[in-house]
Formats: structure tokens, C-alpha cells, sequence
């Protein structure tokens, strides 16, 4: 014979309240920032002008990252790929830009958001 | 072994972050009530630029072009500043904040090691994830620490104070006036309810209102970290700040934000080890409060000075490189161009990636 005993849900249960995206988003808080995407040139890579970038500066950027950097006086984002021995930075239109000493990177994406 | 953490030129570091136009040009921030300068980065110290120094009669023969100007965001400087911390508390057991850009970190000594080393790697964590750089001071008493970080400039950032003070180094060090609070709920047996959470977190609010009243003080921020234990799986750490309508002692005020700030970094389930409070001043504050009610007055030369630099710098904020406007345009516009976006607290102000 068994007995079905109904079980109190512990505290961490009961104080479900929302679903909340940052934990989905954000994995290190203190290292994460927000930027606007304003360029179109990732747009093949799944990534449109106006989506909100969530940036991660303490995820390694490694080949295959979207990585944002400074160049010019400006940041921008690009893929990081591998190019024989050496990193590029590269667009949908084929440009490939070199991986110097002095490329700042400023973090790696970790997340678009687009609201619809 | 106690580590004193400073990041030199902290407002300076932070103006620079989100505006890579300004990579090697002196930037200067300016104290809202009364245009002095309260922060400066390397490149404007070289030019002869000075903490304290008025920014509307700036001293003759200054070299002030392309100087870029700030007024005080303290939005952007809390939520960085709140960062900062959160990364000492992943690191380190035993944190206390001494302002918004000092931290203590005490590290249990056990015959250890290499503390240059845990410097070093405090150094570039905070650098790498955060992007502004500090230095850190080695020593076995807090004021040591914070003579070795201010004295001696070794260029890694890691300043080690050993052998025994001189008379005279002591005797120029900065009079220590502890202006930050922070208490810290530490859990031997990991806590995961928010209830739990909430009743220490008010436990330490209110431990900390009572320091501040002892001193008169009044809170212009209050800041909430929490953390998981580090060590065990993929820790979690989070921190929000907020800032008060007008600094307050008040016992209400203090527990009701800090309640409302745990609950929106509280994720259900995790094992929670550490829970801490900050309350800050305004940076402006620690001189007390000059000449209240001529703040018009005050005004009315930075309106002039703000015209006068925009006519000469590429002045810089928002979130478009400023076209210098018609120097006849309202003075009010041309003062909101020296402030920068909350780019870290506003969806409006984020940074904008091409």
C-alpha cells in the first residue's frame, strides 16, 4: 500500500515569481554592457541595425565570436575568424580586416535582443 | 595582508570607456556645484591640469586644447563603481569600501604567498572585465596599504609597502576620512531565500544608517551586491545601485531602496553566500557644502566657461559626435552637452556599435 503524501514546496519553490531573460542573457553581470547596433554589415551573420548587443567583456573572444572593437574613433562589430596564423575581423561583404597589436577589443557578444 | 584598490582618475577612466574618440587625449571632470575639477586621466596631468583647480578661471598659460570637459554623471560613475566591487567581493572575503573608487581587501595572511600576485591578477581582472584600471597597494595596516598605493608609482599598478614606515612618508599621507559604509551579510551555510536574504540585508542597512547618522552623514547612493560562493560551480555576483532624489539618514528610505534593488538582481536558487550593502556620498559632498543657496550664482561663470571651451574643444557627449552648436543657442543646451549618456543605466544612452 502506498500513500501519496502531498509535499510542501521548499522556500526556493515558492518564490517563483517571473520569468526573467537576464538570467537567460546575462552570465556575469559586473562584465556585461549594452550597445546599439547601428551598422548593417553583420546582417548575414543574424545581426541587424537597431538590435541591443549584450557584451560580455570577460567571455575570451576566440575565432567564430562577434567582437566588438575600436577603430577610428569608433566601435565596431565584426566576426573574429581565423586567417592562417593570424585573426581577421570580417564583414558580410568580404572585408577582412588584420588583428593588429594595437586592435582594443572592446568584448564579445553574448546575446542580440530585437524586440518585433 | 591588506590590499588598498584605487582607481586613480576614476571619473576620468569612466568618461573615457564608452567614447573610444578620446583614446590618449586629456579628459577632465568637473564637480557640478562649483567647476573644479574632481578627476583627471595622465594625458591632462602632463599638460599642468590639477585636482582642485577652477575650471572658470583656469590658471594662465594653460595648455587646454583639445582637453575634453565632463560634468559629474554619478549615474554612470555609481553603476561602474558598483561593478568594481563586485568583482573585489568575487576575489577577495573580506571587502569594505572606503569610497567610490577605494576598496580595502583584506586577505587572511596563513603564512601565504605571493601577494604581489593576487595583486597583479586583482589588477587585470578588474581591468579586463570592467575596463578601468586601478592600482593596488600591499601592506600589513590599512594606512600602509593606502601610502604605498598613493607614494609610490611603480607603473605595474602593484605597490608593495614592505620594511617600516618613515616618519615623514607618514606624515604626508592623506588624512584617511572614510566616507563610504559598507557592511557586508557573510553565510557559512549557503542561503538560498529571498525572505533570508531580505531580514540580513535589513540587518546591515540598518547597522549601516546608524554609522552614517553617527557621523551626520548622508547616503546620495546605496548600492546591493550579492553573490554565490565562487568557488563552488559557475558563481553569480550582481550589484545595482541606486541614487536618492536628495541625500538622506533616513532609516526608511535606505531599507526600502535596498530592498527593492535585492529583489531585482535575486535569481531564485542559487546559493547565496554574501550579501552587502554601500551607502555613497556625492563626491562633491566630501568638502562639505560651499556657499549653499549661490548655486545661480555658481552657474552663471560655468555657462560662460562651458561657452567659451565648446568654442574651442571638440566637447563630446550623447550619442553623436557633437557639431559645436551656434554659439548663441540657449546656455542651458550647450551646459547639457558636457554631461555624458547614462550609457550604462538607460537604454537611451547605450553606446552605439557600427
Amino acid at each position: 500500500m502506498t500513500t501519496d503524501i502531498a509535499v510542501l514546496p521548499s522556500s526556493r519553490e515558492r518564490e517563483a515569481s517571473a520569468i526573467d531573460l537576464n538570467e537567460l542573457l546575462v552570465t556575469n553581470p559586473p562584465a556585461t554592457y549594452y550597445m546599439r547596433m547601428r551598422g548593417n554589415q553583420l546582417a548575414r551573420r543574424g545581426i541587424l541595425p537597431e538590435d541591443l548587443l549584450v557584451v560580455d567583456r570577460s567571455r575570451p573572444p576566440v575565432a567564430g565570436c562577434i567582437v566588438v572593437f575600436r577603430q577610428e574613433g569608433e566601435f565596431t562589430c565584426r566576426e573574429l575568424i581565423r586567417g592562417g596564423d593570424s585573426y581577421l575581423l570580417a564583414d558580410d561583404e568580404g572585408n577582412q580586416l588584420p588583428l593588429s597589436e594595437d586592435t582594443e577589443i572592446f568584448g564579445t557578444v553574448s546575446g542580440v535582443v530585437r524586440k518585433l | 595582508m591588506i590590499l588598498h584598490v584605487d582607481a586613480n582618475g576614476f571619473y576620468a577612466s569612466c568618461e573615457r570607456l564608452f567614447r573610444p574618440d578620446l583614446a590618449g587625449k586629456p579628459i577632465v571632470v568637473l564637480s557640478n556645484s562649483d567647476g573644479r575639477v574632481i578627476a583627471l586621466n595622465d594625458e591632462a596631468s602632463r599638460r599642468g591640469l590639477r585636482r582642485g583647480e577652477s575650471w572658470i578661471r583656469p590658471a594662465s598659460g594653460l595648455d587646454a586644447r583639445d582637453v575634453s570637459v565632463f560634468y559629474s554623471n554619478y549615474a554612470l560613475y555609481a553603476d561602474i563603481g558598483s561593478r568594481l566591487v563586485s568583482i573585489y567581493n568575487r576575489l577577495c572575503p573580506d571587502v569594505e569600501v572606503h569610497s567610490i573608487q577605494e576598496a580595502f581587501l583584506r586577505y587572511p595572511d596563513r603564512g601565504c604567498p605571493d601577494f604581489a600576485g593576487i595583486a597583479a591578477h586583482l589588477r587585470n581582472t578588474v581591468l579586463r572585465e570592467i575596463g578601468i584600471p586601478v592600482s593596488v597597494g600591499v601592506a600589513r595596516t590599512k594606512t600602509l596599504a593606502r601610502l604605498a598605493n598613493s607614494t609610490s608609482k611603480t607603473g605595474t599598478g602593484v605597490n608593495l609597502f614592505d620594511g617600516s614606515p618613515s616618519d615623514s612618508l607618514l606624515a604626508e599621507a592623506p588624512a584617511s576620512e572614510l566616507w563610504g559604509i559598507s557592511l557586508t551579510a557573510s553565510f557559512a551555510e549557503p542561503v538560498f531565500s529571498l525572505t533570508e536574504l531580505e531580514s540580513d540585508l535589513a540587518a546591515s542597512a540598518g547597522e549601516a544608517v546608524k554609522r552614517l547618522k553617527d557621523r551626520s552623514g548622508r547616503a546620495a547612493f546605496v548600492t546591493v551586491h550579492l553573490m554565490t560562493d565562487g568557488l563552488a560551480g559557475p558563481g553569480y555576483c550582481n550589484q545595482l545601485s541606486e541614487r536618492f532624489d536628495a541625500p538622506t539618514a533616513s532609516m526608511a528610505d535606505i531599507l526600502k531602496a535596498s530592498s527593492g534593488l535585492l529583489r531585482r538582481i535575486y535569481r531564485q536558487g542559487l546559493p547565496y553566500r554574501k550579501v552587502m550593502i554601500s551607502l555613497l556620498p556625492l563626491d562633491d559632498d566630501r568638502s562639505g557644502s560651499k556657499s549653499p543657496g549661490a548655486g545661480d550664482a555658481f552657474l552663471r561663470p560655468i555657462r560662460r566657461t562651458a561657452r567659451r571651451f565648446l568654442a574651442q574643444i571638440p566637447l563630446g557627449a550623447g550619442s553623436t559626435r557633437p557639431a559645436l552648436p551656434g554659439l548663441d543657442g540657449r546656455a542651458w543646451n550647450q551646459k547639457r552637452r558636457l554631461f555624458s549618456p547614462a550609457y550604462t543605466t538607460d537604454l537611451a544612452g547605450i553606446p552605439e556599435v557600427f
